[in-house]
């Protein structure tokens, strides 16, 4: 297996930000953790870039409702001009209705297509899963990953499990 | 300023600590959540009720099937509908379904922007509510014309005589707003549910269950990036779903108000309508909500605060029903129109009166039953009132459809409508689809959301 | 065929079918001519696509109404009126538009049949020959009014050819404009263009009949320059169409018009008057001197044909002393030499066993006969009958042989008019079944099988006379042209002999109900009980279809604690019929009104006992008014099916009236519009319909019907309140009693509200201002319906016009009969779809094309609807308010010029001319 991990299971979410934020210090570069449930300030302990998901839902809800309000302006006033009851060719607040709800639309459709690529989802296997404590992090279980490969990875965890009384087990994966 | 600061915060950690108290499983270990929640769906056996449930709504559901085939192979002359009353149980029904389809994205939304914490408890089954009553209604306006195999006609796409749609149609603005309201609502769905799923994936002892749930579940595996990402995109997604489910039902009231018609041609319709659609929503949320914890031994989960805070939301939103209904009255009366007066008079007096005098008993003094603690804690009348409330929602709808139509502009073309066979079987199979599809819902996916759950557990300190 | 077999299908099958059940059938699209023209070389002057007009005569209670039918590759699509014949000047009624359907009637008899069974005209032929004494002893014809020429020709030569034969003529019920009994018959004839006053006493005269045309026209155009140049009184029991156009309409028993009469008489004839009842005294006194006060010659007073002799004779003495522009004419139906004998003369020698053969030509004794004469049980025992009709009928049940007989659309004939003018009767079709001319017959019974001749050369005979073959030739292809012989109106006879006042008193008061019997408005005497498009056209008062009903006056429905739809026993001293009751307002008190012409037994699948029969009724002599009827309530209710159930419209503008003193209507600013104006490309069609010419004939329904291949629905769907027809003329109650009519096409609206609701746009206006479907595009959302303030949009709830089994018949061997109808210029509709007026857009279209042939646009008035075409008062204009000069612009810039719900910002392009109504003193 070329990727490999290195899992150390917490007790609980305080715990982890701790040891997360140590880890940081400690100048760990690839770090992940693993909860049950969003913890507030993991991403600021782990350094997490600001998501895109949001930047994309703009462009793309922007986009939809660009597109399909010109396309509604086209076909009415260009494509296939016809009287509908005496009202104007570009009736643009009754356009309005559409290009909202498509820009919605737009958004959502972009906003989990950006949400699946930024989690690299769907990924079916990874080496995480091979953690005893994989199972635990969708029930109770708070784990650190780190990457073993790291030269200073094996150095330190030894260090850290050794100063780090929170840390309830360590696996090394792969 | 810094003594303010800090009483203030103060003030904000003892309102979230009360409400804590009032609308979570404090003192509950995730692990505890977590078997609360998931080990109904995987573990226990199912009752005799649930199975019992589910013969009458799969007969239903074959009613519905069966009256679906009928209406195809007959067209819609089977209905009682005419050339007077062109629409009939279909449009009502249709109203009245997307209607309920509202509450799920409103308590998701709104609640979770405002940070209502006792949403945590329902918004996952309202959701699927919202999810499956959207779906039905989405089949009436299709089934209910004349040529529904031409129903993709509605949607823009190449076609050989560069036809469009008419986009000054209520009816095209219905179909973009009914089919970008299902698909954000499933996504929605489907992203709150996604860590849950990872979690039965994870617990499921059954191999097959195991797999079906991890593909499903995608590969989550609660990492940093994850959650972050997965809140980024979930707080966004409930930022649109407020506007969307606002502008879904402003659309479906359009399709009254934009007409001419004496009793549509109000103003007043589109909020209205979205008013209405969260009153007969929650008022289907506090009756599902009432079965599952009771079917799924959830009583730490959806406590009577939670009951007791939806029916204050029943409370107001019957005050504000009743204001527009007197708001109608008052513009009929104000504007002088005989055609508008005289609608006024046939609703109170007229061959439906006292379909009428039902629903505002339903939907405007009922409802002042929450006025009293005790009624907004008792799950008996809880759930009496909010069956009340959508028997006259429901009837609101299809009164706003017949009574317009019965007494139009000219009465030469008077005429009133009666349903037949058809439409009745309808209406009933449907409800028998919504409740099947239900009663396999509880069975499949966790009905609470356990990991906001936890969060939010944590967040209070709990 | 037993009556069992006749209700195989059931009536919503049928008219399911109604195009596609007659696969069995080659009816084809034979030529005009009595052979078959095959396309191989294409006869001169068709032009394939294009229609072919040719003029014939209709028949309606015997008299002829001349038409020029449109037929399409030899077939017969639709009727027009004939503006060269005095009976139709160019209209038509709803029982000339609805021929054409009884023409393709797919339950025509097709073979002669005997006892049941299928036979030949050849095994007819024999046992004729076998039968028929050489001197006719024993030998009996029974026909109805003769006033074909021919006709009477033949019977005069059968008669002379047969001594010892008989002949025999069922009356039919008197006519509005008609006076005096048996010989002393005779046609009123008004001149409304000289009066200045009509009082009608009960006298139908704008109603329905063979002359409803024509006076309809005298009448309107008469009131046309000036409302008040011609003011009508009626005085009348039931509502009428007379009754709707009076400027006072007074309700009162046909006792009391008797009395009237009589005190109207002695008043003017300054003598002693008897006392009128309190309830009439103030409204004679102002008849009175409304009659004074109008001047010699310049009022006449219009007696129902029921009243008594006593007071036609009274009234005749009035209108002498009025000097009233009335004039007379002998009934058409007289012949010089020719006597017949009547209807109870037969039915005696019947039982007395003196009759050996029958011959019943074209009449239904069995169903119209008063019961009480006791036709169909003399009929039993004489030992050869045969009776010949084109559709089967309740008589031919009980006949030996049951003879098809050529439709008039098949056939050869000559027809007098009303007023006696002849129309000469040509085919459009060849015969569709084995049916034969009655002309044929007539000869097949003078002279046998070997000496037959063809109708065409019968009817030659006639207008001959003693012209070489060259002269004849010349006249007879310009009559055929015209569709009448010119100079056959017969002579104005000077007006009846006037008895002085008679001995015999006043009616007294009789017990009970007065029963008033009159043909119905849709399907006449039962000429038209198995033609769906007449039994599903709404009698105008009541708007019932499918069926009639027992017509009562509100209190007296109240009295009796009955409810519309109620089932009651109606009994006179004849005997008893259980019908519905409506309760209408007009209906005097005391008074009951029946429609004759339901129920018959034998009607075909669609027709057979539809509403009920009155022949159980009626008293031996066949009188029409029945004194002392009683009604019992049934308790349970009999099936009333209508078009519409409103009749008030309350504070409405809707149909609006304006006074005669000042025909204006306020001025009404156009109502604002956010969008700007919309500009058209060449036309812009519009239609003014004028309510004041308006009678509510229902001509323009039917027209439009069978024009656009409107479907019928059927009584059950009707029901449901899904009707179909285009065109609908609305009823709306006057203060009086009496209704006023409004007839409602599509509006054309510039602003339509349906259009901008349609998802799909199948609802969108065209480059010359017509709201236009386009059904291929619809796919039935019916929110354009929901949405129209007017509700002229027609859905297709069921496959009502068969289009789905008339392609999965069109893999069959035979051609549709129905289908052969169809104007093939109009598309026809399948279920799911929604449809409505289109201005007729097919004739604009025509008109297009034959304008661009010589690069012109379309003149003026080039372009006409079918219901305009139709209308017999003119109430209808059509045409291009983008040409200045159009009489359509003129009409628009009347005072009383008005657009319906004008308030919702619409902007019709079909509107209205206000009717005119008098006021208070005008109207005295």
């Amino acid at each position: 297996m070329s990727a490999a991990l290195l899992v150390a299971r917490v007790g609980s979410a305080d715990d982890l930000l701790a040891l997360a934020r140590a880890a940081r210090e400690l100048g760990f570069a690839t770090l992940d953790a693993h909860a049950p449930h969003t913890v507030e300030g993991l991403g600021e302990a782990l350094a997490l870039p600001p998501s895109p998901v949001r930047s994309l839902m703009l462009v793309g809800g922007l986009g939809a409702a660009a597109a399909i309000f010109a396309y509604q302006y086209w076909t009415s006033v260009h494509g296939y001009p016809i009287n509908s009851g005496g009202r104007p060719l570009n009736s643009w607040p009754a356009f309005l209705f559409a290009t909202f709800e498509t820009g919605v639309l737009g958004a959502a459709l972009a906003g989990f297509t950006g949400f699946l690529w930024s989690c690299g989802l769907p990924r079916p296997s990874h080496p995480f899963f091979e953690a005893a404590a994989a199972r635990a992090v969708t029930d109770d279980g708070y784990a650190l990953t780190l990457d073993p490969r790291d030269p200073r990875a094996r150095i330190d965890a030894l260090d850290i499990l050794r100063t780090r009384p929170e840390i309830l087990s360590v696996e090394v994966i792969g | 300023m810094t003594a303010t600061a800090t009483e203030f915060h103060d003030r904000r950690a003892d309102e979230a600590r009360e409400t804590a108290r009032r609308y979570l499983p404090t003192g509950m270990r995730p692990d505890r959540i977590t078997a609360a929640v998931a080990d109904p769906v995987l573990e226990r056996r199912f009752g005799r009720l649930w199975w019992t449930a589910f013969l009458v709504s799969s007969t239903l559901t074959l009613v519905m099937i069966a009256s679906l085939i009928w209406l195809v192979r007959e067209g819609v002359g089977i209905w009682g509908i005419n050339t007077t009353n062109v629409w009939g149980f279909a449009i009502a029904n249709y109203v009245w379904w997307i209607g309920i389809g509202n509450a799920g994205t409103l308590i998701s939304s709104m609640l979770l922007l405002t940070r209502q914490r006792w949403r945590t408890s329902i918004s996952r089954f309202a959701e699927a509510m919202t999810l499956f009553a959207a779906a039905i209604a989405g089949l009436f306006p299709i089934f209910h014309l004349g040529r529904p195999w031409l129903f993709y006609w509605l949607v823009p796409y190449p076609d050989t005589m560069d036809l469009m749609p008419q986009w000054r149609s209520p009816l095209v603005w219905d179909f973009f707003a009914i089919a970008s309201y299902l698909i954000f609502s499933l996504l929605f769905w489907y992203t709150g549910a996604l860590p849950d799923l990872a979690t039965m994936r994870d617990r499921a002892r059954n191999g097959i269950a195991r797999r079906i749930y991890g593909a499903f579940a995608l590969g989550w595996r609660g990492s940093a990036r994850h959650w972050h990402h997965y809140e980024a995109f979930y707080r966004a997604m409930a930022a649109l779903g407020v506007p969307l489910v606002v502008s879904v039902h402003s659309v479906v009231g359009m399709d009254f108000a934009a007409g001419l018609m004496p009793g549509w041609n109000e103003s007043i319709f589109p909020p209205y309508f979205v008013v209405g659609a969260m009153f007969s929503g929650f008022a289907m949320v506090v009756v599902l909500a009432a079965l599952i914890r009771r079917g799924l031994g959830l009583h730490r989960l959806i406590s009577l605060d939670h009951f007791d805070a939806m029916a204050r939301i029943l409370l107001f939103a019957s005050l504000v029903m009743s204001l527009s209904y007197a708001t109608e009255w008052f513009f009929a009366w104000y504007s002088g129109d005989h055609a508008e007066r005289l609608l006024v008079r046939f609703e109170f007096a007229g061959l439906y009166a006292p379909l009428y005098w039902t629903m505002i008993l339903c939907n405007c003094i009922v409802p002042l039953a929450f006025v009293l603690r005790a009624a907004r804690r008792s799950l008996p009348v809880l759930i009496g009132v909010a069956v009340l409330i959508n028997v006259g929602m429901w009837l609101e709808r299809i009164l706003i459809i017949t009574e317009t139509l019965s007494r139009g502009h000219l009465p030469s073309q008077w005429r009133t409508y009666a349903p037949t066979i058809w439409d009745w079987l309808l209406l009933l199979g449907t409800l028998g689809f919504f409740a099947w599809m239900f009663l396999i819902f509880v069975r499949l996916v966790p009905s609470v959301s356990m990991h906001e759950m936890k969060a939010r557990l944590r967040e209070v300190g709990a | 065929m037993t009556p069992d077999d006749a209700k195989g299908p059931t009536r919503r099958e049928t008219l399911a079918l109604m195009s596609a059940g007659a696969a069995a059938l080659v009816a084809g699209c034979k030529r005009r001519e009595e052979y078959l023209v095959p396309y191989v070389a294409q006869p001169e002057g068709l032009v394939p696509g294009r229609a072919d007009f040719f003029a014939t005569t209709l028949p309606l209670g015997g008299l002829g109404r001349g038409v020029v039918v449109e037929s399409h590759e030899g077939r017969p699509t639709k009727v027009h009126g004939n503006p060269a014949h005095p009976a139709s000047l160019g209209a038509t009624d709803v029982f000339a538009e609805a021929a054409v359907l009884d023409l393709f009637d797919p339950a025509r008899p097709r073979a002669p049949e005997r006892e049941g069974r299928l036979s030949s005209w050849l095994a007819f032929e024999e046992e004729l020959a076998r039968t028929m004494p050489d001197d006719g002893v024993g030998a009996r014809l029974l026909t109805g009014p003769v006033t074909s020429p021919t006709t009477a020709r033949q019977i005069a030569t059968l008669l002379a050819r047969r001594p010892a034969m008989r002949w025999h003529v069922m009356d039919s019920p008197p006519r509005a404009l008609e006076t005096g009994r048996g010989a002393d018959r005779r046609g009123i004839v008004p001149d409304f263009g000289r009066a200045g006053l009509v009082v009608s006493l009960g006298c139908d005269f704008l109603g329905a009949g063979p002359e409803q045309i024509a006076t309809a026209r005298a009448f309107v155009t008469a009131r046309t320059p000036r409302h008040d140049a011609l003011r009508l009184t009626v005085f009348e029991p039931a509502p009428t169409l007379t009754g709707a156009k009076a400027d006072r309409r007074v309700s009162a028993s046909m006792a009391d018009l008797v009395r009237l009469a009589d005190w109207l008489d002695a008043r003017l004839g300054n003598a002693e008057p008897a006392p009128l009842p309190q309830r009439l005294r103030d409204e004679a006194e102002r008849l009175a001197a409304q009659l004074a006060r109008a001047g010699t010659g310049r009022a006449m007073v219009l007696a129902a044909p029921e009243l008594s002799p006593r007071a036609t004779r009274a009234v005749a003495r009035l209108n002498a002393r009025l000097a009233a522009p009335l004039a007379y004419r002998p009934a058409a139906d007289r012949w010089p030499d020719l006597e017949p004998d009547g209807l109870a003369d037969l039915v005696t020698a019947m039982r007395d066993g003196e009759v050996r053969s029958l011959f019943v030509l074209d009449v239904d004794p069995v169903f119209s006969a008063p019961a009480a004469a006791g036709f169909a049980d003399a009929l039993a025992g004489v030992p050869f009958t045969a009776q010949a009709s084109v559709a089967r009928t309740d008589t031919a049940v009980h006949c030996q042989w049951r003879l098809p007989l050529a439709h008039p659309l098949e056939d050869w004939s000559d027809l007098r008019g009303p007023d006696g003018t002849v129309g000469l009767v040509q085919p459009l079709i060849a015969p569709l079944h084995g049916s034969r001319s009655r002309h044929e017959l007539l000869d097949l019974l003078t002279n046998g099988p070997a000496a037959a001749r063809p109708a065409r050369a019968i009817v030659e005979e006639t207008w001959r006379g003693t012209r070489s073959d060259a002269a004849f030739a010349v006249s007879w292809i310009a009559a055929l042209h015209d569709g009448l012989v010119p100079d056959t109106a017969l002579p104005v006879i000077s007006a009846p002999e006037i008895a002085a006042s008679d001995d015999a008193g006043p009616p007294a008061e009789s017990e009970g109900f007065e029963l008033l019997l009159r043909p119905s408005p849709s399907v006449w005497m039962g000429e038209g009980a198995g033609n769906a498009w007449l039994l599903e056209c709404p009698e105008p008062v009541t708007k019932q279809v499918w069926g009639n009903a027992l017509w009562m006056a509100p209190a007296d429905v109240l009295r009796l604690g009955l409810a519309d739809g109620d089932g009651v026993r109606l009994a006179t001293p004849q005997g008893a019929v259980e019908v519905p009751v409506l309760s209408v307002r007009g209906q005097h008190p005391g008074t009951l009104s029946l429609a004759l012409g339901y129920g018959r037994a034998e009607a075909g699948p669609i027709g057979t006992g539809i509403g009920t029969a009155t022949a159980l009724l009626l008293p031996t002599d066949g009188a029409t008014l029945i004194a002392g009827a009683t009604v019992t309530p049934l308790g349970r209710r009999l099936p009333v099916h209508r078009t519409q159930l409103h009749f008030e419209q309350g504070p409405r503008d809707i149909l609006r009236t304006v006074s005669a003193a000042e025909p204006r209507l306020p001025p009404e600013p156009e109502t604002p519009s956010f969008y700007p104006p919309w500009e058209y490309a060449d036309h812009a069609w519009a239609m003014v319909i004028d309510l004041d010419r308006c009678i509510g004939c229902n001509a323009c329904t039917i027209a439009c019907q069978s024009e656009n291949n409107v479907p019928v629905v059927g009584p059950e769907e009707v029901d449901r309140g899904r009707i179909m027809h285009w065109m609908r003329v609305d009823t709306y109650s006057r203060d009086d009693g009496a209704p006023a009519f409004q007839p409602v096409p599509c509006m054309h609206c510039e602003k339509a509200p349906c259009e901008p609701v349609c998802p799909v746009a199948a609802s969108v206006h065209d480059g010359q201002g017509l709201n236009v479907q386009v059904y291929n595009r619809c796919v039935g959302t019916r929110f354009c319906q929901a949405n129209c303030p007017y509700k002229v949009r027609r859905f297709n709830f069921q496959d009502y016009s068969g289009a789905e089994a008339e392609r999965a018949a069109a893999d069959g061997a035979g051609i549709d009969l129905l289908a052969a109808l169809r104007n093939p210029e109009v598309s026809v509709r399948g279920r799911g779809v929604m449809e409505k007026c289109t201005y007729c857009v097919q004739r604009i279209e025509r008109a297009r094309h034959e304008a661009s042939r010589d690069d012109e646009s379309i003149p003026p008035g080039a372009v006409r609807t079918a219901c305009q075409d139709a209308c017999p008062t003119e109430a209808i204009t059509f045409g291009d308010l983008a040409a200045e000069t159009s009489a359509i612009a003129r009409l628009r810039d009347d005072p009383r010029h008005y657009a319906l719900l004008g308030e919702l910002g619409t902007r019709p392009r079909t509107t209205y001319l206000a009717r005119i109504e008098a006021g208070e003193e005008d109207g005295a």
